[in-house]
């Protein structure tokens, strides 16, 4: 299923390259791995017992994975107060599943600190990323 | 001073439960205390107790929107709900009290090509039937409703609407007093805080029911429990394919005169119109879920008034007074169940979902017809409770799912 | 009056403010309230009441009863005694024909009386019915309080979530008590702030501990473990005539008027209490200098006749026992109700109290706590009569809805006898307050009058939110999902007519559709379907789990071939269609509508989990961008850019291959929705704009979905949800060929039992006899009556006709029947059509 991958040689065109004042990590390599995940390189993040997704480079080695980097659009952003305006999610709980936003699915997770990084579907994240620079005026921004 | 109205008492305070009657109605809201009304008016049947667990109209007849409308989608429907709205016309002059029937015109909006192909569908069939329903676009819509966004800054930009000038909404308890008092007069009782907890059968057929406030036999059972439908027709061994949800709705402040036709939006899941009161008065679509609990969610409010101002900006600051729910017993088909059923004598109105309200006067007229008569009316035969087993559906999904 | 500075006082007197009311310029300080700064100026009567128009004062300067309701700045029914001041607002009276002091419609109160009875308007103006709307048009006009403004006032609006393990709401002592006993992350909030609180009001305690609370211009949704309610208890009017004189007042409206904001409230008073918030309002009043000429304390004292007479609406004097004593404020005190609403909404039980005369909040949901006077910790007041007699001025039991004593008398007489009967006739309860100053006194009557008791009356149901609360607020933030193809903004660079389909936003076209229709049958043209829902199902069991989904066959699909299926419930209805490709003998892609992807591929999870098989079902509609390339020259246009062999011998019509296009790797389906030679090019979201700019470089035209309804329509394609409802299954909707033999399948029984009673309805395609295109949704007509419907029509350019297809009875759905079809009040002719209207053979498909 190569063609299920981003050609070499061909611009990464991100969903996010619209918006301005979004940090964008679109690009980051993307698997979703069935069955089990473990020992496997790479940041691997448990979605459910028997699902994963692994963000690197290179394509994991396990027997069923599926190449996501086009269909998660991937950005980060600064701040829990941010984040409490966009999701109801716990933030000391994550990285997690749920909804942001009143119903768009994301993948939360956080970088460090007050910095969290958000997978929401490729065909959202032109919305979300707008929605979240709205949001971010709010407080002032 | 004194007053120039008489006092006069509505209905007569609630007497000893007979042993026995003519015919048992179970379920005091609109629907029951039609069939009660009508059955001693049309057809001379007095023998009448309507039992009601709690206070009439307590349950959805005392809590819906009250949009009274015919514009359906099927040709069963739309004559049905028209011959309903037509009887809703004369009502207040034969109970003498005044519902409060005002036909300010009703406008189902579409925000899409799609949306505006259901709107003329429903518009053609309406036309044949004679009801007044047509397909309008803004120009037009501008006109009739000034207020209404019709900017292209709304996100589902208005394409057009399904105008129907006799839609209108009513007093909701008016039409429970009205009906109450008429058949109270007619000679029926009414018994409120009065719970069936069982139904006795004897050969395939009704012929008594068990209250809380003792045993009562009767010829003929009518079960008019709209969201304890279920329940109520198990006690008679009857199954009913509905599933019970709940429908919420809320007012605001009273203002000022700013609305006055009914507006409907099924993209934004919401309608909105005012009352005499100056209150607006605005629903959504049922939960999804199924409950027999009335407790609102919060959800409810935040998209309602949301997708509310998305028609009104201007309403940014006014404020929301009160919120409430109701049951809703909602058939496959989205029409409702009416009529026989496999038990004899023992007849049904449910499936009435979030639109049974407009109907009350059908469904009293061909119910009563029914019991006093033995025939099923022709207007209600397509919605025999046997067209599940028959596949014969009627379906108004496009027409009745969120509008009301 | 301001008098003199205060010890305590809230206002800062170096920080004045200036408003405006009704022309006049008024002053008052940081820490007033508009309300508090009019008060100061003079300004006495507030508002004119609901139904008589009768004047009306400060009462309770908390925020809780309609009395100083006006509208500020466009905004109507806001609350003066809460509402701070600031430079520049425009306040204005409501309801009013006239001014606040000379209000025409308080006609109404003198000789409205005996016309307008309790429920008056559901005796009259029933005949003649055709005068009801003008009669109704005057009730309107003068119903309903403010107005609403021209324009909004497009404040800015947030929700923030919050997560807390306990939440104290209101932040009087018992609250503050409680927070500061609390363990873990405690949030303490108040309708008023101050000693750390947050500043906002609980609007109502709901499922999984959600509390929202309005902050103003946030709204915090507050998930809390647990829930302490502090709200302490509610300063309950006495039920006397004359009670709603404007100078008439609750303790607290004294407390406020004269500790916060040092006014005098007046030169002399009398106080009528049932506790001690009376003699402190006293003692209050006498600190700034009002002399305080009777108290009466209902404790230890025994009165029968209580009445306040005025002139114009304003208090002048208060009657008790017989005993005349002047005065221009009157202080009532009818001891305090406990705030439970919250608590009852949460799911609590209220249970009466007779001792102490008071509804008290019992078994308490698992998580919410109460504390303090909300909880039923209030003692020491006395129990106050249903209502005291004294003069025939008005007695009202709710003053937002004008019910006085004598309305809820009559709605007994006339047999609304329980207390929900009782609300909804006389609508007691139901204004703006909200019950908060009624409710208790409803029920005392009604238990009076009923000569049974107040638990036997009961209460009505509590009914979020717990305050009212702005549409805005509730909003929030405007946004809506929307989803947008990998290729959006080509298109709209392209200058595209967009338009929604479901949450997507899709290219309507991108000039003149019947141009776009020509450039597909004649050359080339574009379209993109990155919309269709993508699904990857693979596993040793994938080829079973499908033959058992469709009723078609798809186990003896070979590899590298493309099948056409449809999915239908298992009540044998259709739900979704779409292509089913075999890339590899345990891996199958599959293609959904633009709306299924969602439902299709739950139901496949669904299915496969019921069934046991092992198969992956992904769903890969985001990850990648899809078009199709159609038209004579498609094959021609795609080997330029491709090294792969796509001649008609190594790529055929219904062939699934693998190949790359302008350097992007695609999956290349040769199917042919559009009538053309046609290839779907699935690739990597992320280089499908890549694709797109070659595909269209090389001279393919875009074509948008207006062009593509028409083409698909001259092949009779059907599209799921638009030719089909809810109730369509496969034999009436003309593809029996789909359903095959076979042991099981979804919906078998019920595409069994259509086969043996005959279907009552068939999709068929049709030509207009005429010109005349009629709108989809048009009938089908026999006799005048409606016996079947137009689903989708268009002019065909290429057809040279007007085509559609319609639903008609399985008796007129045979080749050549003749139909009549309505278009504007005229029935008009057209022939059933069975076979599509190009191409027929299909050989263009396969060229
Ligand atoms: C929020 C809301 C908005 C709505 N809006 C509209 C609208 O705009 N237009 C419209 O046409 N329809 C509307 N509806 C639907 C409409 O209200 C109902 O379909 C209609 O009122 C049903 O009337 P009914 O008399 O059959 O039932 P109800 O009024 O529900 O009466 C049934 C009665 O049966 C009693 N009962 C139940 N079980 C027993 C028992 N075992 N023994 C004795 N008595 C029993 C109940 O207490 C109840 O009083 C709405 C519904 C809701 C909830
Ligand atoms: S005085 Fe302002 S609300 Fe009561």
């Amino acid at each position: 299923m190569r063609f299920m991958s981003h050609p070499e040689g061909v611009e990464f065109a991100s969903p996010l390259r619209h918006v301005d004042g979004i940090d964008d990590v679109s690009h980051l390599g993307k698997w979703e791995i069935r069955g089990d995940a473990h020992g496997l390189d790479g940041e691997v993040i448990r979605i459910s017992p028997d699902r994963a997704l692994v963000v690197g480079d290179r394509r994991p080695d396990a027997p069923r994975v599926y190449d996501m980097t086009a269909a998660l659009a991937a950005f980060e952003v600064e701040g829990e107060d941010l984040m409490r305006r966009l999701t109801e999610l716990d933030l000391d709980e994550l990285p997690a599943i749920g909804s942001i936003l009143r119903g768009t699915p994301a993948l939360i997770e956080r970088r460090g600190g007050e910095r969290f990084r958000l997978y929401v579907p490729q065909e959202l994240g032109h919305y979300v990323a707008e929605t979240v620079v709205d949001l971010a005026k709010g407080l002032g921004r | 001073m004194k007053d120039i109205f008489r006092v006069s008492r509505m209905w007569r305070p609630r007497g000893e439960l007979k042993k026995r009657y003519d015919v048992v109605v179970i379920g005091g809201g609109s629907h029951g205390l039609a069939t009660a009304y009508y059955l001693a008016k049309n057809h001379g049947v007095k023998d009448v107790a309507v039992l009601e667990k709690s206070y009439i109209g307590s349950g959805a007849s005392g809590r819906n929107t009250t949009i009274i409308r015919s514009n359906y989608r099927t040709p069963e429907g739309a004559a049905f709900y028209s011959r309903s709205v037509k009887l809703y016309e004369q009502l207040s002059a034969d109970l003498d009290f005044n519902l409060m029937f005002s036909q300010h015109g009703h406008l189902t909006l579409a925000h899409s090509e799609r949306a505006m192909v259901t709107m003329q569908e429903r518009a053609e069939v309406n036309q044949l039937l004679g009801i007044d329903s047509r397909v309008v676009y803004p120009e037009e819509i501008a006109r009739l409703c000034p207020q209404i966004n019709l900017g292209p800054r709304q996100t589902w930009p208005i394409q057009g609407a399904l105008y129907h000038a006799p839609g209108g909404i009513i007093r909701h308890d008016a039409v429970v007093w009205g009906l109450a008092r008429g058949a109270d007069r007619a000679g029926v009782e009414i018994h409120p805080y009065t719970e069936v907890t069982g139904i006795e059968r004897t050969s395939g057929r009704a012929t008594a029911v068990e209250t809380n406030r003792g045993r009562v036999e009767a010829d003929v059972v009518v079960s008019a429990v709209a969201g304890w439908s279920t329940l109520v027709c198990g006690l008679a061994g009857v199954r009913l394919p509905i599933t019970t949800h709940i429908l919420q709705a809320f007012v605001t402040e009273p203002v000022k005169p700013f609305l006055d036709v009914i507006i409907v939006s099924a993209q934004m899941h919401v309608y909105v119109s005012q009352t005499d009161r100056g209150e607006f008065l605005i629903g959504a679509e049922i939960e999804p879920y199924t409950t027999y609990k009335s407790i609102g969610t919060f959800p409810f409010l935040e998209y309602s008034a949301r997708h509310t101002l998305e028609l009104f900006p201007q309403l940014e600051r006014l404020r929301v007074l009160r919120t409430w729910t109701g049951l809703c017993d909602l058939s496959p088909d989205y029409s409702p169940i009416l009529g026989r059923t496999e038990v004899e004598n023992f007849h049904v109105s449910a499936g009435w979902g979030t639109y049974g309200f407009k109907a009350a006067p059908i469904v009293g007229t061909t119910l009563a017809k029914l019991v006093a008569t033995g025939e099923t009316p022709d207007l209600i035969a397509p919605f025999a409770l046997e067209r599940f087993h028959t596949d014969e559906l009627v379906s108004e999904l496009a027409a009745a799912a969120v509008s009301h | 009056m301001r008098i003199a500075p205060q010890p305590g006082e809230r206002i800062d007197r170096r920080k004045p403010f200036t408003f405006e009311y009704d022309g006049a310029k008024i002053t008052g300080f940081e820490g007033d309230t508009i309300g508090s700064a009019l008060y100061a100026a003079g300004r006495r009567v507030f508002s004119r009441s609901f139904k008589y128009h009768r004047p009306r004062g400060l009462l309770c300067c908390s925020g809780d009863c309609p009395n100083c309701m006006m509208t500020v700045d466009g905004v109507p029914n806001v609350r003066l005694c809460v509402e701070p001041v600031r430079d520049g607002a425009v306040v204005r009276a409501q309801n009013v024909l006239g001014s606040l002091d000379r209000d025409l419609l308080s006609i109404t109160d003198k000789i409205g009386g005996p016309f307008t009875p309790v429920g008056f308007y559901y005796r009259t103006m029933i005949r003649p019915r055709r005068l009801w709307p003008l009669y109704e048009k005057f009730l309107r006009n003068v119903a309903g309080l403010g107005k609403i403004g021209e324009n909004g006032t497009h404040r800015r609006y947030d929700t923030e979530h919050r997560r807390v393990d306990v939440l104290v709401i209101g932040g009087g002592r018992a609250g503050r008590e409680a927070a500061a006993r609390a363990e873990g992350d405690v949030l303490l909030v108040d309708e008023h702030g101050g000693g750390g609180a947050l500043k906002g009001r609980a609007l109502g305690i709901y499922e999984g501990g959600l509390v929202p609370v309005d902050a103003g211009d946030v709204l915090y949704r507050f998930r809390a473990e647990r829930i302490v309610v502090a709200t302490g208890g509610i300063e309950q009017p006495l039920v006397f005539p004359g009670n709603d004189l404007v100078g008439v007042m609750l303790p607290n409206g004294v407390r406020r008027l004269t500790r916060d904001w040092s006014i005098k409230p007046g030169e002399r008073a009398v106080v009528v209490t049932a506790d001690d918030a009376g003699l402190e309002a006293a003692g209050d009043l006498r600190a700034v200098g009002t002399e305080v000429a009777r108290v009466v304390d209902l404790r230890s004292e025994r009165i029968v006749q209580l009445a306040a007479v005025g002139k114009r609406g304003r208090l002048s004097a208060v009657l008790v026992d017989g005993e005349a004593v002047d005065c221009d404020v009157l202080v009532m005190s009818g001891g305090r109700q406990p705030a439970y609403s919250l608590l009852a909404q949460a799911g609590a039980r209220v249970e009466y109290e007779p001792r102490r005369g008071i509804f008290v909040p019992t078994e308490l949901p698992e998580n919410v706590e109460a504390v303090g006077s909300a909880a039923g910790d209030l003692e020491g007041a006395a129990v106050p009569a249903a209502s005291y007699d004294g003069g025939d001025g008005k007695c009202f039991v709710c003053i937002c809805e004008d019910v006085t004593e004598k309305d809820v008398k009559r709605a007994l007489a006339e047999g609304f006898d329980s207390i929900e009967l009782a609300k909804r006739y006389t609508t007691a309860t139901m204004g703006p307050c909200q019950g908060r100053l009624c409710h208790l006194q409803s029920i005392r009557m009604l238990a009076r009058e009923t000569e049974t008791d107040e638990a036997a009356i009961g209460t009505t149901t509590a009914r979020p939110p717990w305050g009212p609360v702005e549409l805005g607020l509730l909003a929030g933030r405007h946004y809506e999902a929307m989803k947008r193809s990998p290729l959006h903004f080509r298109h709209e660079e392209a200058g595209a007519t967009m338009m929604w389909t479901g949450a997507w936003r899709r290219p309507f076209a991108y000039g003149d559709p019947a141009a776009e229709v020509r450039a597909v049958h004649e050359s080339l043209g574009v379209i993109d379907v990155s919309t269709l829902g993508k699904i990857i199902v693979e596993g040793p069991d994938a080829a079973e789990l499908l033959e058992r989904l469709y009723p078609n066959r798809f186990a003896d699909l070979a590899v590298g071939r493309i099948r056409y299926g449809v999915l239908t419930t298992d009540g044998g209805r259709i739900m979704d269609d779409g292509t089913v490709a075999r890339l590899g003998d345990d891996l199958f892609y599959v293609t959904t509508t633009s709306t299924g992807s969602e439902s299709v591929c739950e139901w496949f999870e669904w299915w496969n989990a019921v069934w046991g098989y092992d198969a992956e079902i992904v769903n890969v509609t985001g990850a990648l961008a899809a078009v199709n390339l159609a038209g004579p020259q498609a094959r021609e246009a795609l080997g330029a850019l491709t090294d792969a062999d796509v001649s008609n011998d190594a790529l055929k019509y219904l062939d699934a291959k693998e190949i790359t296009v302008a350097g992007v790797p695609c999956l290349a389906l040769r199917i042919g929705f559009v009538g053309e030679l046609g290839y779907e090019l699935h690739c990597a979201a992320s280089a499908g704009e890549h694709l797109w700019d070659a595909l269209v470089a090389r001279g393919a035209v875009p074509f948008g979905l207006e062009p593509q309804r028409v083409l698909r329509l001259e092949k009779a394609h059907v599209i799921v949800g638009q030719d089909t409802d809810s109730e369509s299954n496969l034999l009436s909707a003309g593809m029996p060929w789909i359903v095959k033999e076979k042991p099981d399948f979804v919906g078998k029984w019920a595409v069994e039992l259509v086969e043996e009673r005959g279907i009552r309805e068939r999709l068929v395609g049709f030509t207009m006899d005429g010109g005349l295109l009629p709108p989809e949704g048009a009938q089908v007509v026999e006799n005048g009556k409606s016996t079947g419907r137009v689903t989708s029509s268009r002019v065909s350019e290429q057809v040279g006709k007007v085509i559609g297809l319609a639903w008609v009875r399985p008796e007129r759905a045979d080749d050549g029947t003749r139909l009549s079809i309505r278009i504007a009040g005229a029935d008009h002719p057209a022939t059933v059509t069975l076979a599509p209207f190009y191409d027929a053979e299909g050989a263009k498909l396969r060229s």
